[in-house]
């Protein structure tokens, strides 16, 4: 009678559970088909959907045309080197030749005046927002408390030329037309896009990378943490 | 009988075992993980300011002195939350998996001007020199347009969201499904 009311209970009990199995899988981890995801499976997800880290607001002033007019540059030389060459200017000038020439050129024509007393310049404000790629992110789990992960180099996730502000440009003012200005911007934005980044923009965006990744895993609990730069991009 | 008995007592073992829920880590726990990020600074913005000086003097429409300068220096704005204010962080009485989480607010950690990177484009000094003073109080100028600057760009709003990212993906990462944010 005993053993009889004993299975009885048991039975009900196991009906039970088994009916709040049914309910809800995830009550039951031993039974559970997706299991428990692994800690650098959903780390790797959580980090995924961050997409792009943007690390560093770089706010750059360029002075047009002085900035691309390199002192060590002489304009006499380049033409020289042009009007004796056999072919483009691609080919005969270096970058900061072609760089001098356009801006020496554009400069001309818009009709600043940027050699003797008088100095007249343009002061181009760009913002670029430099990120690490999370989604090109490369995570390498070693062992449950150890991680590896390699960062994408830093590259330009946005970049734009801000117009002019006259409350906030504390310069001399020049006249310049509107399509003109638009030639300035255009050639400024231009160079920023052909140039690679300052590299110590790209160090820092590289530290803030890794810091934040670091944060990240520790207090995901991984203890031996390691962070690489992909040299291969 | 008897080998009924073992195994419905086997089975139910196994069924109560298999009920443990995973545990979610305790608020201090979480708390202390929540800490250690709102430590770094989770934004930066970098600069490259023109700073321009320019003087005339003149006496009956006569210019008689004239001083002019033009450089670029780099300056260096970092902002994150304020760990002089409190946080909290609260399970749901109701939802084990939602948790409530009040953020101190964001706040310029640092603004470095780096005199080192200063580059020269002209100099003009007519009748006047350019002092040392005259640098230092164009560069002083130079952080406080800098930091209206930032402000305005919003770097403050910006590590805010920056810092709720990385905390609701640690949050989301031990267990918890929901993450409310609540204001201090």
């Amino acid at each position: 009678m005993k053993i009889r009311t004993v299975l009885v209970v048991l039975a009900v009990s196991c009906t039970t559970l088994v009916a709040l199995l049914v309910v809800d899988r995830n009550l039951f981890p031993l039974f559970s088909s997706t299991k428990r995801t692994t800690a650098s499976q959903a780390i790797w997800e959580q980090v995924r959907t961050l997409k792009s880290l943007q690390t560093v607001r770089y706010i750059q002033k360029v002075v047009f045309p002085y900035d691309y007019l390199d002192t060590e540059l002489d304009f006499d030389v380049i033409l020289t080197t042009l009007r004796r060459g056999k072919g483009s200017v691609n080919t005969l000038l270096s970058p900061r030749e072609r760089d001098y020439l356009e801006a020496r050129d554009l400069a001309e024509r818009i009709g600043l005046k940027f050699t003797g007393r008088r100095r007249e310049f343009v002061v181009v404000t760009a913002q670029i927002l430099v990120g690490i790629d999370l989604e090109n992110l490369r995570i390498l789990p070693r062992s449950e408390k150890s991680i590896l992960a390699i960062l994408p180099p830093p590259r330009i996730v946005d970049l734009a030329i801000e117009d002019p502000n006259p409350a906030t440009y504390p310069y001399p003012d020049i006249p310049l037309s509107p399509s003109h200005w638009k030639l300035v911007a255009g050639l400024v934005e231009g160079k920023i896009r052909e140039r690679p980044l300052d590299s110590s923009i790209l160090a820092s965006a590289r530290t803030q990378a890794s810091r934040f990744l670091t944060t990240f895993f520790q207090q995901s609990g991984f203890t031996e943490i390691e962070i690489k730069g992909d040299l291969d991009g | 009988m008897r080998r009924l008995f073992f195994g419905l007592t086997t089975l139910f073992v196994l069924l109560c075992t298999g009920c443990n829920r995973f545990p979610l880590p305790p608020a201090e726990e979480l708390s202390a993980r929540i800490h250690a990020i709102l430590e770094l600074p989770s934004v930066e913005y970098r600069y490259k300011e023109i700073v321009y000086v320019g003087e005339q003097k003149s006496f009956l429409f006569i210019p008689t002195s004239s001083k002019e300068v033009l450089f670029s220096v780099e300056i260096r704005v970092q902002a994150g939350m304020d760990l002089q204010q409190p946080f909290a962080v609260k399970r749901d009485i109701r939802n084990l998996k939602k948790i409530h989480v009040t953020l101190p607010p964001a706040k310029i950690l640092f603004v470095d001007v780096d005199e080192a990177s200063i580059q020269q484009y002209f100099v003009v000094e007519q009748g006047s020199r350019i002092h040392r003073m005259d640098y230092s109080r164009e560069l002083e100028s130079a952080k406080q347009r800098i930091l209206q600057d930032a402000h305005r760009r919003g770097i403050l709003p910006e590590a805010e969201h920056q810092a709720r990212n990385l905390i609701k993906g640690i949050l989301l990462t031990a267990g918890f499904e929901e993450v409310e944010w609540n204001s201090p």
